[in-house]
């Protein structure tokens, strides 16, 4: 009897730790948040806020608006020839360390992904996952040093790329990795800067639109 | 052959299982058995930063409960097995004083005074029945290696939640679900495979009646392979790494997906 009320209380305190968000609350953060951000005219400021407005269209967060072009983040991501010279740099050998990651790998990663070169260092993608399974909130600081400077922008931006690679590769492991990124972030949305939220909402709503299309 | 026993705590239903199975068998010798010390604040906190909930579900289920732990109607469990078996001792000190096995306590299974134990009673086979990460010092020293057994398929599914994650990927195909016994290396679960037996899904199977099944196999599965191991009726089998891959520990929300999947594959 004692045992059984010992091990009910755990179960309730595992459910009070458990830091990940649910569905509705993910979904409502995003609609909320495209909500505050959206102008009079009802368009956004920036690429980012409009590529995550069509992903939460997309995904049935939100309504869809009308949509003149396609949107593309590349233009707010390293150009081509700065991803060739970072690829070159001798700290790529080893781009993943305990400690975190070299700066700006989530953009320069995005870069690559979205120029089609990323297939060509595929096994970093392998390695930074096992390293946010394995280090989780840890995961992405800023290398030499293991700083947190860089790492709620870092975050997002690997979310949404492994939203992206579970949709090309068909593996959920990335899928799942970019949700529990997600949720680390959602935890510390007070504190983001105006480019670290939206780069958070991108990474939302990619993950829902990537499992939106696992469903079908 | 030579044996010894690495266990999670002192209470584990399963090492205890294991222990006494291998010291009812004539083939076998257990020369150790080595605990996990219950407490350490390091690894509480390195295991609550990895597992979270799943920790102290863990703990709520396996050393709260214990034997007590509620079985589901009609399944084969570990607690019905322990009472089927008759387990002679309540803990593994008791079970190593019975039968006059050397025990030792130690904070983690890769501590000096483990590689000493270990050193001196040099086993051919060094059972592994949970605990953490098994480092080089360890790894090394049994003749013929460290068994574990895993619960999931390899070299398709390696790490956690292997039987969600199978399920979740099955493509109309049964899922492969089950359990392989394998020495152990430095990777995750990528060391040589020994054997694998693979759990038929039932209608109407949840993953924790499929998890409840596994576990009385589990021992089962050890006892057959360090059997075939003293009789020289086994060989093995080297993994290819790209054969699979690494599974992490699982989303609610994408296991709500593999749930939906079971539920799919098992309609009645």
């Amino acid at each position: 009897m004692m045992r059984n009320v010992a091990a009910g209380v755990l179960e309730v305190v595992a459910g009070w730790i458990d830091d990940s968000i649910s569905a509705p609350a993910l979904q409502h953060f995003l609609k909320q948040q495209l909500s505050l951000k959206r102008r009079r005219d009802g368009t956004f400021g920036s690429p980012l806020l409009r590529k995550a407005a069509d992903y939460a269209a997309q995904a049935g967060v939100v309504e869809q608006h009308a949509r003149a072009e396609s949107i593309s983040l590349r233009s707010a991501l390293p150009s081509r020839d700065m991803c060739a010279q970072w690829v070159l740099t001798p700290e790529q050998d080893r781009i993943v360390r305990w400690k975190g990651v070299w700066p700006d790998t989530g953009e320069y990663m995005l870069a690559l992904y979205m120029d089609g070169d990323l297939e060509q260092h595929s096994e970093w993608l392998e390695m930074i996952l096992r390293h946010v399974e394995v280090r989780r909130r840890e995961a992405l600081c800023q290398l030499p040093d293991g700083s947190p400077s860089g790492q709620n922008l870092t975050r997002s931006q690997v979310a949404y790329l492994f939203s992206r690679i579970a949709v090309d590769r068909k593996d959920m492991r990335f899928l799942n990795a970019g949700m529990k990124l997600n949720d680390w972030s959602f935890h510390r949305r007070q504190r983001l800067t105006a480019l670290e939220g939206e780069w958070l909402l991108v990474a939302v709503a990619g993950v829902e639109v990537a499992l939106k299309g696992y469903r079908e | 052959m030579k044996t010894a026993l690495l266990a999670p705590t002192n209470t584990s239903l399963y090492s205890r299982l294991l222990a006494e199975s291998i010291l009812r068998q004539d083939e076998l010798t257990l020369e150790a058995i080595i605990v996990r010390r219950m407490f350490s604040w390091k690894r509480l906190r390195g295991e609550l930063r990895r597992d979270g909930p799943r920790l102290i579900h863990k703990v709520a289920q396996k050393l709260v409960l214990g034997e007590e732990r509620s079985t589901l109607p009609g399944e084969i469990s570990l607690a019905a097995l322990a009472q089927e078996r008759k387990l002679s001792a309540p803990n593994l000190r008791i079970l190593a004083e019975r039968y006059r096995v050397p025990f030792c306590v130690a904070p983690d299974h890769n501590h000096p005074r483990v590689e000493s134990v270990l050193r001196t009673v040099a086993p051919d086979v060094l059972v592994f029945s949970g605990g953490g990460l098994i480092r080089e010092n360890i790894l090394s020293i049994p003749e013929r290696g460290v068994l574990n057994c895993h619960a999931g398929v390899l070299p398709m599914y390696r790490g956690m939640d292997v039987v969600e994650w199978a399920v979740l990927e099955s493509d109309g195909e049964p899922p492969p679900v089950g359990l392989t016994t394998h020495f152990m290396e430095k990777g995750v679960d990528t060391g040589p495979i020994l054997e694998v037996r693979n759990l038929s899904i039932r209608q109407g199977d949840t993953f924790a009646a499929m998890r409840t099944r596994l576990e009385p196999m589990m021992v089962e599965l050890m006892m057959e392979t360090l059997l075939r191991l003293a009789s020289e009726d086994i060989t093995a089998r080297p993994q290819g790494l790209d054969e699979g891959k690494q599974y992490f520990v699982m989303h609610p929300r994408v296991k709500e997906l593999a749930a939906a999947r079971l539920g799919a594959i098992t309609k009645v």
